[in-house]
This record gives C-alpha cells, sequence and structure tokens, in this order.
C-alpha cells in the first residue's frame, strides 16, 4: 500500500503545481492550502512509513521501473522508502506543509501567489525525489528540478538585490551539480552502472583504481560541499537566503541545504576504498565550516544574515559527524560509523525544526517591527510571550541542549567523533575534536547573544504599540517548537531506524 | 520499576510535571498557581524522604540501578541510582527547594510574570533532582543543562534591565554593574565553557568504556582506565571532566558568573546556592569520585593523582580568592555569593584530598557532604532572610542599611543563627564540617591548600560579621532615614518568609549540636556503602591503617575565628573601631582593598582578554575575511569573466575583411591539423 503510494508523493504536487498555476488570481494566496495539502499527503504516507519501518512491519518500501535501456546507458527509475530516506522525506514534508500555512498569512499581499506556489511544490516534489532516488541520474534530475524551482522563487519575489543573489545561488550550485554530473559519467563509465545500490558490489567485483575512484568520489563532494556551503565554497548562502522570500529560506536551509549530507551517506560513502583519504579533509573542513560560521554570526545585525552564517556553522556540524563516519569506516568500524552518520542525519532533522522556527520568525519581525534589525528590537518577550518562547526553543535546539532534538544529534556526532578519532589513536584527531566540541560555545554566544537583543531590555520608542503575533501565523512553529523538544525526548523513534538503515548499507560496503 | 523506587524516579518527575501544568493553572487562577507550584515541590520533598529508609538498609539495596531503554542505538538506559550519596544529596535538594518555594509566595507577590516565575522553579527543582537520581552520565547530562536553562531564566527573571529597578535588581557598580539579562547570559555561557569541557570528557571515556552508566563504569574501571591511560588520555580526560564541576559550581577560574548571577530575585539565589545549581558540581565529583578513587588505587593508574591535587588546590585556592572578594563587598547578597564560592572550594577540597588519599574514600565523601549538607541549611536561611531585608529597605546596598536590629529582631536573631553557622563558630554546623574539611586535607599532605582553607577560616569570620554588624547595627543607613519621611516604614518581614528561615536557621543550630554525631552517621552510612562502590573484593587490598592526623585543626580553627571574628566584631558591631582610619594610614591596606573589591581584577581581565576581542574578531572577521576575501574574490572572478567576455566581443566588428581574414587563418590551421594527422607533415 505505502510502496504503491510512493510515486503519488511526486506525481501529487507536480499535479498541484499546474492547478495553483491556473487558479492564479482566482485563490491568490490561498494557492498556499494546496500547497500544504499535497505535502500533508506526503507527511501521512512517509509517517506512515516510519512507524510501519520502527515497528517492524516492514523493513523498507521501494518500487522501481525501467526508464531508457540502451545499450551503453541503462537508467531505471525507483523510489525507496527506507528507515533511512523515510525519516528525511519526512522532514522535508512537514517543513514543506508548516511553511506554506506560515506562507499564506506572511505573503498575503504578494503578487502571482498562483505561479509562486507553482513553483513551490516543484521545489518540494524535486526535493522528496533527491530523498527517495535509486539511480544517480534520477537524483541528479530531482536535484536539477529543486534548483531550478528555488532559482526561480528567489528570483521572483525576494527581496532587495534578488536577481543578483539568485544568479549566484544559481551558479555556485551548477557549477557544483556539473562536478556530480562528472562523477555521475565517470562512475558509469568505470564501474558501468548507475543503480546507486549496485555501485558497492560493482567495486567489489570490479576491484578498480582507487585514484581514480577517488577522482569519482572527490567531484561528487565538491558538488556537495557546494551545497552545504562548506567553507570555502559558501559565498553563495549568505545573500541567497537573506534575499529569498522568508518561507523559501527556511525551506532551503532546513530541509534543502542537508540533503546534500543525506547524498554523502546515500552515496558518497559507497565508494569506500576513498574515504581513507578524504575522511581527514572532510573532519577538517567541517571543523573551520562550523568555527567560521559562528564567529560570523556573532558579528551581524541583520537578524536573517545571522541565521544564514549559523546555517553555515550547523553544515559543519553535519559534516563532522560524516567525516567522523568516513573515518570510522575507512577503519573497518561500522558501529561507530553508523553512530556519527546517524547523528549527522539526525542533526539534519534536528536542525530543520529548529532553524525552521528562526527563519519564519524572520517574517514575524519584519512583519511587525517593520525590520530584520536587531538593533532596532528589544524587550519584546514581554510584548510578544510566544514569539519569544518560540524563539529560546529555536535557538535551544541550535544550541544542543538537552530536552530539545539537537542535543541527540549533537551528542551522536560528537560521540561518533570522539570514537573515531580515538580508536585512530592519533592525539591530533582526538584534540581536533575537542576543539570542535569547545567551539559550540560559540553558538550559545550568538544565540544567547541574539536573545538578549532581541527579547530583552527596554522596549525602543517605535516598537510601544507592538502585539503578539496572530496565533495562525505562529501556529506551524508552535508545531515544529512541539516536534523538537517530543524528538529530544524520545529519539529513538527515528535514530533506530536511520541507525539500523545506515549500518545495513556500510555493512554491505565493507568486505 | 519495583515499588522501592517509585520515589526515586516520582521526586524528579513530580516538579517537571507541575512546571508544565503551571501555564493552565494560572489560567484557573493566580492563587491556584502559585499554591499548585508549591504543593508540587512539596510532593518532590515527600518522596524523596521515602527513600530515606534505604539509607539504612542492608547493602544489597545500594547502587541499584533499574533503568528501561531508552535511546537504542546507543544502548542509553534511562535508569535511577539509589545510594546513599543520592538519598542524602536529593533530600537536601528538595526539601530547601520546597521552604523556599514557599518563601517566594510572598516574596514574589504580586511580580509580573509569575506564571515563568513557578515554571521555572519547578523546573530547576526536577532538573536537579533529575541530575541527582540519574544512572548514567547522559541522563544526569540532562538534569544538569536543564538547571543551567533555569537558572538563565531565573537570573534574568526581571528581564526589562530597568534603570529605574537599580537598587533592586541589576548587580555592582560602577563599571561593573551588569542588568539581569546580562547577567543570566553570563551564567549560562561561562558554565556553558565547563559544560562543553564535561561533555568531550564523557565522550573520551565512552569511546573506550562503551558506556555512560555509573555503575557500569565502576565494573569496567579496570579495563578502560588501563586503555585510556594507555592511549594519554586519562590525564586529560579527567581534567576535561572536572571544567564541568568547576563551571558550575563556580570555581576559579569560571567563577566569575556567580556574583553577577545576584541580579536575579533572592529566592532564586537562595535556590541557586543552597539547594540547586553550585551544588550540581560538587554532586558530581562526589558522585564520580569512587570511580577515579578505584581508577587510581586499586586498578593502580598513577597519574590521576594530578586530578585529585589539581581538585584540592582549585578548591582551596578558590576559597580564599572569594572570601577576599566577600571583606569588601558593597552588596549584602554579593557577601552572600561570594562567600558560596568560598565555602563550594571547600567542598572540592574535601573530594580531591579525600580522593588523594588510600583509605580516604569515605572521609572525603564524609567530609565533602557534611559541608555541602551544613552550607546548604545556613546559606539558604542566609539568602532569604538577606531577601526579607531587601524587601524591607529597597536596595541591596549595605550602605543603605545598618541599624536594622530595632526593626527586624526576628530577621536579625535567625540571620545571626546562620552567619555564626557559616562563620564556622562551635557549635554550629559550619564548624564542624569545616573542622572535618581541613582535617581531610591535612592527612592528605596537602600543606598549601590546608594554610588556604585555614586563613580562609579566618576571613570568613571576618566578613560574615562586618556584613551582619553593616546590616543590623549601628547608624541607620541613608536610605532608610528617606523613608521615614515618606513612603513605607521598615517592619519584620512576614511570617510565611521568617518561619522557612528560621527553621533553616534553627536546623544549622540543632545539626550542629548533633554534630559529631552526624558525622559519624555519614561515615558510617559511607563506609558500609564505600564497598559497593569499590568493588567489594579489592577494597582490602587498598585498606590501609588510618593514619591519624596531629590533632591540630580544632585549635587552629578556633584560633583563626578569633583571628578573624574579633577585628570584625569590634569594628562592625561594637563600632569600637573606624575602618577608615585604618585605611587613610595604611596604604597597603587601600589597595588590597581596592584590588579585592575589582574582584582581583580577573572579571575585568575575562571582558577585555575574552569578550570583547571576540565581538571585535566577529565583526573583523566578517568585515575582512567574508566580505573584503571571499566576497571580493568571486566578484573578481565573475568581473573577469565579464572583462573576457567584453574584450572577445571587440573581435566581432563587423567589418567583412576582417571576418574573410580570420575565415583564411582558420583554414589554413585546419589544413595543418589536417597535414598532422594524416603523417604528411
Amino acid at each position: 500500500m505505502i510502496g504503491d503510494l510512493l510515486p503519488y508523493t511526486i506525481v501529487v504536487p507536480v499535479v498541484a503545481s499546474l492547478i495553483t498555476l491556473a487558479l492564479n488570481n482566482a485563490l491568490r494566496q490561498w494557492n498556499g492550502v494546496v500547497a500544504f495539502l499535497t505535502s500533508l499527503f506526503s507527511v501521512m504516507v512517509f509517517g506512515a512509513a516510519v512507524l510501519n519501518i520502527f515497528s517492524g512491519a516492514a523493513g523498507f518500501y521501494e518500487q522501481i521501473h525501467d526508464w531508457m535501456m540502451l545499450d551503453v546507458v541503462s537508467l531505471r527509475f525507483g523510489l525507496r522508502a527506507d528507515g533511512l530516506s523515510s525519516p528525511i522525506a519526512l522532514t522535508v514534508a512537514v517543513v514543506s506543509a508548516l511553511t506554506a500555512l506560515y506562507t499564506v498569512r506572511i505573503m498575503r499581499d504578494s503578487n502571482n501567489m498562483g505561479m509562486f506556489f507553482s513553483l513551490y511544490q516543484i521545489f518540494f516534489a524535486g526535493m522528496i525525489g533527491i530523498a527517495l532516488a535509486t539511480n544517480l541520474v534520477e537524483f541528479f534530475v530531482f536535484f536539477e528540478l529543486s534548483v531550478v524551482a528555488s532559482w526561480a522563487l528567489v528570483n521572483g519575489w525576494g527581496s532587495g538585490e534578488k536577481e543578483k543573489a539568485a544568479l549566484k545561488y544559481f551558479l555556485f550550485t551548477e557549477a557544483g551539480a556539473l562536478c556530480f554530473l562528472a562523477g555521475i559519467v565517470a562512475t558509469n563509465g568505470y564501474l558501468q552502472t548507475l543503480e546507486i545500490s549496485e555501485i558497492p558490489l560493482r567495486i567489489a567485483k570490479l576491484q578498480p583504481d582507487v585514484g581514480v575512484l577517488a577522482a569519482i568520489a572527490s567531484a561528487m563532494l565538491i558538488g556537495f560541499f557546494v551545497k552545504m556551503a562548506i567553507i570555502p565554497l559558501h559565498s553563495w548562502l549568505p545573500d541567497t537566503y537573506v534575499e529569498a522570500p522568508t518561507p523559501i529560506t527556511a525551506l532551503l536551509s532546513s530541509a534543502m541545504s542537508g540533503l546534500a549530507a543525506y547524498a554523502i551517506v546515500r552515496i558518497v560513502f559507497l565508494y569506500f576504498p576513498v574515504l581513507r583519504y578524504i575522511a581527514i579533509a572532510m573532519v577538517v573542513l567541517a571543523v573551520i565550516t562550523m568555527i567560521y560560521g559562528a564567529v560570523n554570526a556573532l558579528g551581524q545585525d541583520d537578524f536573517k544574515r545571522l541565521l544564514a552564517y549559523s546555517s553555515i556553522s550547523q553544515m559543519g556540524y553535519i559534516m563532522l559527524g560524516l567525516g567522523a563516519a568516513a573515518l570510522a569506516l575507512s577503519m573497518g568500524s561500522y558501529d561507530l560509523a553508523a553512530i556519527g552518520a546517524t547523528g549527522s542525519m539526525f542533526h539534519y532533522i534536528a536542525h530543520a525544526m529548529g532553524k525552521a522556527i528562526l527563519f519564519l520568525l524572520v517574517g514575524v519581525f519584519t512583519l511587525h517591527v517593520g525590520s530584520r534589525n536587531i538593533s532596532q528590537m528589544g524587550g519584546l518577550a514581554g510584548r510578544m510571550p510566544l514569539t519569544a518562547v518560540m524563539m529560546f526553543i529555536g535557538f535551544l535546539t541550535l544550541m544542543g541542549v538537552p530536552f530539545t532534538s539537537g542535543f541527540i544529534s549533537e551528542w551522536m556526532i560528537f560521540t561518533g567523533a570522539i570514537g573515531a578519532a580515538s580508536l585512530s589513536g592519533e592525539a591530533i584527531k582526538v584534540l581536533l575534536v575537542v576543539v570542535a566540541i569547545v567551539a559550540t560555545a560559540l553558538t550559545f554566544a550568538y544565540a544567547l547573544w541574539s536573545v538578549r537583543r532581541t527579547l530583552f531590555g527596554s522596549t525602543p520608542q517605535h516598537l510601544n504599540g507592538i502585539r503578539e503575533a496572530k496565533l495562525s501565523l505562529l501556529a506551524p512553529l508552535v508545531v515544529m517548537a512541539v516536534l523538537s523538544l517530543l524528538l529530544g525526548l524520545y529519539p529513538t523513534i527515528l535514530t533506530e531506524e536511520i541507525n539500523s538503515a545506515i549500518l545495513a548499507a556500510v555493512k554491505s560496503v565493507l568486505p | 520499576m519495583s515499588i522501592h523506587y517509585m520515589g526515586a524516579w516520582l521526586c524528579w518527575i513530580l516538579p517537571m510535571v507541575g512546571a508544565v501544568l503551571t501555564p493552565a493553572l494560572a489560567k484557573i487562577s493566580s492563587r491556584v498557581r502559585d499554591y499548585g507550584a508549591v504543593v508540587f515541590s512539596l510532593l518532590a520533598a515527600v518522596f524523596t524522604a521515602t527513600l530515606i529508609p534505604h539509607l539504612l538498609s542492608k547493602p544489597p539495596s545500594l547502587y541499584n540501578s533499574e533503568s528501561f531503554r531508552w535511546i537504542e542505538p546507543m544502548n542509553v538506559g534511562m535508569g535511577v541510582i539509589v545510594d546513599p550519596l543520592s538519598i542524602i544529596m536529593a533530600n537536601i535538594v528538595a526539601w530547601i527547594s520546597f521552604l523556599i518555594m514557599v518563601y517566594s509566595l510572598r516574596y514574589m507577590h504580586e511580580e509580573p510574570g509569575l506564571t515563568r516565575y513557578w515554571f521555572f522553579m519547578n523546573f530547576f527543582i526536577g532538573s536537579m533532582l533529575l541530575l541527582v537520581m540519574a544512572d548514567n552520565l547522559l541522563l544526569m547530562f540532562f538534569g544538569w543543562e536543564g538547571v543551567g536553562i533555569c537558572s538563565y531564566a531565573l537570573i534574568g527573571f526581571w528581564y526589562r534591565d530597568s534603570k529605574d529597578d537599580w537598587l533592586k535588581c541589576w548587580v555592582g557598580e560602577g563599571d561593573e554593574a551588569y542588568p539581569p539579562s546580562h547577567a543570566g547570559m553570563k551564567a549560562f555561557v561561562t558554565t556553558r565553557i565547563g559544560d562543553v569541557c564535561l561533555l568531550a570528557a564523557i565522550f573520551m571515556i565512552y569511546a573506550y568504556a562503551g558506556t555512560f552508566s555509573y555503575s557500569e563504569l565502576i565494573r569496567t574501571a579496570s579495563h578502560w582506565a588501563t586503555a585510556l591511560s594507555g592511549a594519554g588520555l586519562l590525564l586529560p580526560a579527567s581534567l576535561l571532566f572536572l571544567m564541568g564541576p568547576i563551571g558550575k559550581s563556580a570555581q576559579f577560574p569560571l567563577h566569575e558568573w556567580l556574583p553577577d548571577a545576584m541580579a536575579g530575585p533572592t529566592s532564586v539565589s537562595a535556590l541557586i546556592h543552597a539547594a540547586t545549581m553550585v551544588k550540581a558540581g560538587v554532586y558530581l565529583i562526589a558522585r564520580v569520585l569512587p570511580i577515579f578513587w578505584f581508577a587510581y588505587h586499586v586498578v593502580g593508574v598513577t597519574e590521576l593523582s594530578t586530578f585529585f591535587t589539581v581538585t584540592a588546590w582549585i578548591g582551596a585556592f578558590t576559597a580564599f580568592l572569594a572570601a577576599t572578594q566577600a571583606m569588601v563587598s558593597t552588596e549584602i547578597k554579593k557577601v552572600l555569593a561570594y562567600s558560596t564560592v568560598s565555602q563550594i572550594g571547600y567542598m572540592f577540597l574535601a573530594l580531591g584530598a579525600g580522593g588523594l588519599l588510600a583509605n580516604g574514600l569515605v572521609e572525603g565523601l564524609t567530609s565533602g557532604m557534611f559541608h555541602l549538607m551544613s552550607h546548604a541549611a545556613f546559606k539558604a536561611s542566609l539568602f532569604l532572610a538577606a531577601g526579607s531585608v531587601i524587601h524591607a529597605v529597597e536596595s541591596r546596598f549595605m550602605y543603605h542599611m545598618g541599624g536594622l536590629k530595632k526593626f527586624m529582631p526576628l530577621t536579625c536573631l535567625f540571620m545571626w543563627l546562620a552567619a555564626l553557622s557559616l562563620a564556622g563558630v562551635p557549635p554550629f554546623s559550619g564548624f564542624w564540617s569545616k573542622e572535618s574539611v581541613l582535617t581531610v586535607s591535612l592527612e592528605s599532605g596537602l600543606v598549601g591548600p590546608f594554610v588556604l582553607g585555614l586563613v580562609t577560616a579566618a576571613l570568613t569570620a571576618f566578613y560574615t560579621i562586618r556584613m551582619m554588624g553593616l546590616t543590623f547595627y549601628g547608624e541607620k543607613g541613608r536610605r532608610k532615614t528617606e523613608h521615614e519621611h515618606g513612603e513605607h516604614e521598615i517592619k519584620e518581614a512576614s511570617p510565611i518568609m521568617y518561619v522557612p528561615y528560621g527553621i533553616l536557621a534553627v536546623a544549622s543550630l540543632g545539626i550542629g549540636f548533633i554534630g559529631l554525631w552526624m558525622e559519624d552517621a555519614l561515615h558510617h552510612v559511607f563506609s558500609v556503602a564505600a564497598p559497593y562502590y569499590s568493588l567489594h573484593s579489592s577494597m582490602a587490598d587498598v585498606a590501609v591503617e588510618a593514619v591519624a592526623a596531629p590533632p591540630l585543626t580544632l585549635p587552629l580553627a578556633l584560633a583563626m575565628l578569633v583571628i578573624g571574628g574579633v577585628p570584625a566584631y569590634l569594628i562592625y558591631v561594637r563600632k569600637k573601631l573606624d575602618t577608615s582610619a585604618f585605611l587613610a594610614k595604611s596604604m597597603l591596606l587601600r589597595a588590597l582593598s581596592t584590588f579585592f573589591y575589582n574582584r582581583w581584577y580577573i572579571n575585568k581581565m575575562y571582558y577585555n582578554a575574552f569578550v570583547y576581542p571576540l565581538m571585535a574578531s566577529a565583526s573583523g572577521l566578517y568585515k575582512w575575511v567574508e566580505m573584503k576575501g571571499f566576497e571580493s574574490a568571486i566578484r573578481g572572478l565573475a568581473f573577469s569573466f565579464a572583462g573576457f567576455a567584453s574584450r572577445l566581443r571587440r573581435l566581432q566588428t563587423g567589418f567583412l575583411n576582417y571576418n574573410l581574414i580570420g575565415i583564411l587563418i582558420g583554414l589554413l590551421v585546419i589544413a595543418l591539423m589536417l597535414l598532422k594527422v594524416g603523417g604528411l607533415w
């Protein structure tokens, strides 16, 4: 049943996108309800999949069809919802559904909302496709779909120098995508397969040259590094996130960017003989990214730009877990590798909840305060208590404080990282990870410093009449806050299946 | 979950439930919310009391944790640990918290934002009890950080930072004056620095031990401690571990947040100092002391002696450092805050010294926990009484007080009882527990910390009596005189406020009268438990004849009391001597006084060395690296493409002649290439 529904999680939004396009003027911002319903459909499908896999009722759901079978290349079109992809797709769907509801209110005065939601749903369908794809070309197609749709959204409905920001985003991401494409083509030529699941089998069978594999994996990694804005390939991110319409920023930051991390687990880890060469680079870049993003966030006055740098820093956390997993995997410890990778994937989910709350708050501030600049705010806790609580929970999630999902994910990432570093027996690696852990205090610094400047202190004169935002605007945020807390208290419902899916995957690659 | 341990679960679950229910109760009425919150804290106290019988039960119920599976892939359980340490600690925490909650009913009456207040107070108590009862480091860390969040929210309770309430809710004077929201943030960030180190240590231990559970850790200590030591990581891990308690318990070098935490309501200060938060650090060290002790003495990992020595030295130095600052403070709550830092230092000293001794596990635990207990009672009482005084005078400065004895006789009496205990006057509880700490440190052979501890005892007597003198004796304070012309009269606090601190003051006298017996009782309880901490059989291997310390500490401690107490009594209570005369004469005294008043310049140094440079480097990094570096590079790349394109475009002139020449050159090149490929050239 769920397996049969998988194609519809992509078909429904695509079809609905045509409907919203047709009803552009008739429904205006109410097109968002259509987008909400299509995402809700996916929420239900993947929610059911997650629960079934968790309870053991099913291992995974899969549908594979022949697509284009030629001599040189045989393509299959497959969708796979397993313990790893279902939670990821569920997160995308939840964030997308709640953001669509929020958009209905926050963008009610914008034009062409039918077209906006049409693109929104294509963007959403692309991300779901990325999560479920079983074939490299299919993956690439969905990847491009989401990039083009999001480019158009930034270009059309953004603020400030939106066209420039959109172009920058597009060029950077395309450059990365081309690197990834080069990796795909080389994989097809060298391993004679495009099926993701066959990569480890072919590697085991053909015993290819490690140097060539390393080139392939590196090309793919560069593509994903751009998407995750790993230093020094991050330049597109701040401008894009700042100028994009706030709901799209929320989707880009919490859903889109981290999918590259998911792709690393799904795809790059399969080129296992090369992991030992790239693992340490991943760890070092991760630590630099964590610190660089956090320190830059500390120096911002524009709340949206601050969150953009915070996103860079958080992608560093995710990368650290992946680097640690790669390190552990290259030393043959798949239990440890699974912990680090599970931590990263769970951090994707935790960060999605926390960062979506915060980015959506930017819209609330723009609406009520009339500015995104922190220096224009102050003492909002008394006037907007619910907004204040949401902001606090959002930041607590990023800070990785217990009782929020962020703690569980960071804790797993660091356990994996320290474990892998200790296993390597090199004190310098342990020291590097300790530095990374101590650097999390920087997240505390920028988070609490923002909270203090916006929520506490005296209220500036021009905000004397400020009132709490409407509950209909804040309701999506409340749902995400509750989810973050629930996952913080009982993470097992997701971590267990993610962990066993990753464990199964890495066990299949290790000889 | 067997019925016996219901209390161990419910005592921390109920306050958390109470916290979550607070907003709902507030919908009914504010009275229901206030009393409801207090009832939940009472329930917690009652359930901790049900654990007391286990204290005296047969050993098998000790160290017996029951857990259920919680976070699957990491194999982490959720369970409680019921042993003398957790039972004693939980009872101290829960009962003192309950009294503070009762006091809050009146003290916080009609403040705005009380729903937030009760939520965080109950969550605070629940987190602290969770920290105490947790059977593994991870669950403990939930409580540990929960305490951090609550302290942040409660220290910054008056988050508006209004200058009008300067006398009520700011802290400090001059360039070290901080508003509440700053103080809350400072507390959270400073303790977080310790916490991340602690986390790193926990991960390192987990990497080798594969478990977070205390009982597992001790069972496998010989395995993981040796392995960790072999990798050269045991000492770094143990010192990183120590940073967590150092931050939470405000020890040097992470002590600067606690004095500024006085910006919160006094009831919150009492909770932080007496029952929760700062005691968490001491508790955690006591909790892992058997593990490290076992690894050092039984497994024989010798580098751990450094860990114990460092713990003792940090404690002793902090005790001295904070006591000197308390001697010159102008704010009544800040005197108490410095005093807490100083007294916690004694507890660190006891635990560190105990760990060093082969037969010191029980003694260290006994004297550390004994001092924790007596400190909890007298410090809660002192804070609550100080709160009454501040409430009456409407100022936190002692120069606004003075001569209050006449107006608030009961508060004065209770505060004296607690103060004498703090000063270490026999037979109050503080005397016995301090004497016990000093004895352990002398036995362990740590001469430096012992001497620092002795000197601090004199300083403690001095600042305590000074505080009493400035508050209750002599001329009326400046501000109070104003009051007599208008506003309101100063009168005794209401019973709902003084009964709680009265009880605590009498308790510290009561514990004092049974002081020696109490110490023996604790000693007995811990020695029954000790074999189970350290694996029964191997205990015998290290049983060394107790080295009796020379009976020096008792007379020395008494001498210190006289040295510190008598001058303070003459100067501040009897007003026989004038300090300004001393200060005018001696430059050294003046310099010392300024030095102490400025917190040894450590606070300023931290701001100048860390906070401001970090903020500056943040904007510098953004400006110079991000904008001038990456951004310009990207721009340069874009411009160079654009420039290349525009230059290339110049070739497209449209003149036929140029085009023809181009075609000819092209044909020539193609022809040459064909020749080359064909091998004809």
